[in-house]
């Protein structure tokens, strides 16, 4: 099965529409675009701000339709995505001593207790939650199963910490609490204090909920990622949605 | 009048700028709407191309040609870029990133995202409502996924590619764009050391507008975390989602209002 195929259209076509005019160019704008292609000229700081002080950037011109006063308060949801492999250590159950367990595959294990420790190899159990009722990706999902084994963790019950983590606003900190094979809670148990990240810890409330079991299981449109080749795109997720849409498209068409 | 496409919508791949392009039409649209559009695509790919030497960025930005030689489109585009970089404090920076070309001008940081922008625009004068462009990984929704249903987009994990790290669910209009390094390597260039940047794995930005949720992913992962301040203090109506090196996951408050699990 193919997409459909379509000849590169010629570029003497008009197009539709046509690009919208566009608002006069500031002269000192042109002069700036100039000298930045022709001079290799050090750039004007805008302002006197820099990366690390953003929030001092120019004011914001009204360019989209805000949506008006949404809560801008910065939500640190610190959390652990289901797969990323935090480790954590077992903080009140002899049965866990110092064993380290993927996260990965915590999302769906369940049942009996058993700490084991797991490869940082993917969720080979989540992975086939993917199969949105199409052929094209339930293989890609078969191959990277295959590739995996079979690495199933549970969690014993229990309380963990997680190991500290230092981002460049500071160390953070999380534990979980796992009942029934399952996380249960998990929080932030060390916020970072001081420095430059002050700002977003103030009005940060650390939530952790239970966000690393989620999502792995969902019924996809489309997937946002970093941008593909075209040459990796024929391996991607996104290729098999495309493939499967493509031929349910088709079959609607002769029906 | 034109012939329609196919009942129950169309959808279509396009290889164009170096990606793939999945066009995703859920309403009876005539065959000229995806032809349209491929037209601009292809256009664009002409244009702002710094793989094609002979194209105009690529003359602008080796010097082969000045600013009078440009035309509207091209200086709206370059415009627009240096307005990001004001409005970033020169985190989003299109004349700092080594380009194929030779020069230091590369403006596919914004392009991407303001030519499926206008795509969306061509195929909502064809008549098409409900619809989803997904450019390399940066996405323009409109409408619904089936009526009544959101259109549900899952955001990539950076070290698994077939799951979701998250999902998003948007219906009407919704951009979702994605800056990372797990597909090109570290191609980010932070302006403020002509260093590739390495502190996040993936930054992910919702938002009405693709060229803009496209721009500013970018420019937070430059900023780094500090960029969640920056987007909720300037650009309320837009959200971020970050995911560390150390595998956490930041976000702003409001992402919780586009995030299905």
């Amino acid at each position: 099965m193919g997409y459909m195929e379509t000849e590169a259209p010629q570029s003497a076509l008009p197009l539709f529409p046509p690009p919208a005019p566009q608002n006069a160019i500031d002269p000192a704008l042109q002069a700036r675009l100039a000298r930045l292609a022709a001079g290799r000229a050090p750039r004007d700081q805008p302002g006197a701000t820099s990366r690390t002080t953003p929030a001092a950037a120019a004011p914001r011109r009204k360019r989209h339709a805000a949506k008006g006063s949404r809560a801008a308060a910065v939500l640190m949801s610190i959390t652990t995505t289901a797969g990323l492999t935090a480790y954590f250590q077992h903080a009140d159950s002899a049965a866990a001593s110092t064993g380290t367990s993927s996260l990965s595959g915590v999302a769906v294990a369940s049942g009996t207790a058993a700490t084991t420790t797991a490869s940082t190899a993917a969720s080979t159990t989540a992975s086939s939650s993917t199969a949105s009722t199409t052929a094209a990706t339930q293989t890609t999902v078969a191959a990277a199963a295959a590739a995996t084994t079979a690495t199933t963790t549970t969690l014993a019950d229990g309380t963990y910490t997680g190991a500290t983590s230092t981002n460049r606003w500071g160390p953070v900190q999380v534990q979980i609490t796992v009942s029934g094979g399952v996380i249960t809670q998990s929080v932030a148990i060390q916020t970072p204090t001081g420095g430059k990240s002050d700002g977003i810890n103030a009005r940060a409330t650390p939530t952790l909920a239970s966000e690393v079991l989620t999502a792995q299981s969902a019924k996809i449109d489309t997937v946002s990622g970093a941008t593909y080749t075209s040459e990796s795109y024929k391996a991607s997720l996104q290729s098999a949605i495309d493939l499967a849409r493509s031929t349910a498209a088709q079959a609607g068409a002769t029906s | 009048m034109s012939a329609v496409i196919a009942r129950g919508g169309r959808h279509h791949v396009e290889i164009v700028m170096g990606m793939a392009v999945s066009i995703d039409i859920r309403d009876d649209v005539p065959i000229e709407a995806l032809e349209d559009v491929l037209r601009w695509l292809h256009h664009v790919d002409d244009t702002f191309s710094t793989y094609k030497p002979d194209g105009p960025i690529s003359r602008f930005g080796t010097g082969a040609a000045t600013l009078e030689d440009m035309s509207d489109e091209v200086i709206g585009v370059l415009a627009l870029c240096e307005e990001l970089y004001d409005d970033t404090g020169g985190a989003f920076d299109v004349f700092v990133v080594p380009a194929p070309n030779g020069s230091h001008l590369d403006p596919s940081g914004l392009v991407k995202g303001w030519s499926i922008e206008r795509a969306a625009e061509i195929l909502e004068g064809h008549g098409a409502t409900n619809f989803c462009i997904n450019a390399g990984g940066d996405i323009a929704i409109r409408g619904h996924a089936q009526p009544g249903e959101p259109w549900l987009v899952g955001i990539r994990h950076p070290d698994q590619p077939d799951m979701s790290a998250a999902v998003v669910a948007g219906a009407g209009r919704l951009a979702v764009a994605t800056s990372a390094t797990y597909e090109r390597g570290a191609h980010i260039i932070d302006p403020t050391t002509g260093e590739p940047t390495a502190d996040l794995a993936s930054v992910t930005i919702v938002g009405p507008d693709l060229t803009f949720a496209d721009a500013y992913a970018t420019a937070v992962f430059v900023m780094g975390p500090e960029g969640l301040n920056w987007l909720a203090e300037h650009h309320p109506d837009y959200a971020a989602f970050i995911i560390t090196r150390d595998d956490a996951a930041l976000s702003t408050s409001n992402f919780a209002d586009h995030r299905l699990s």
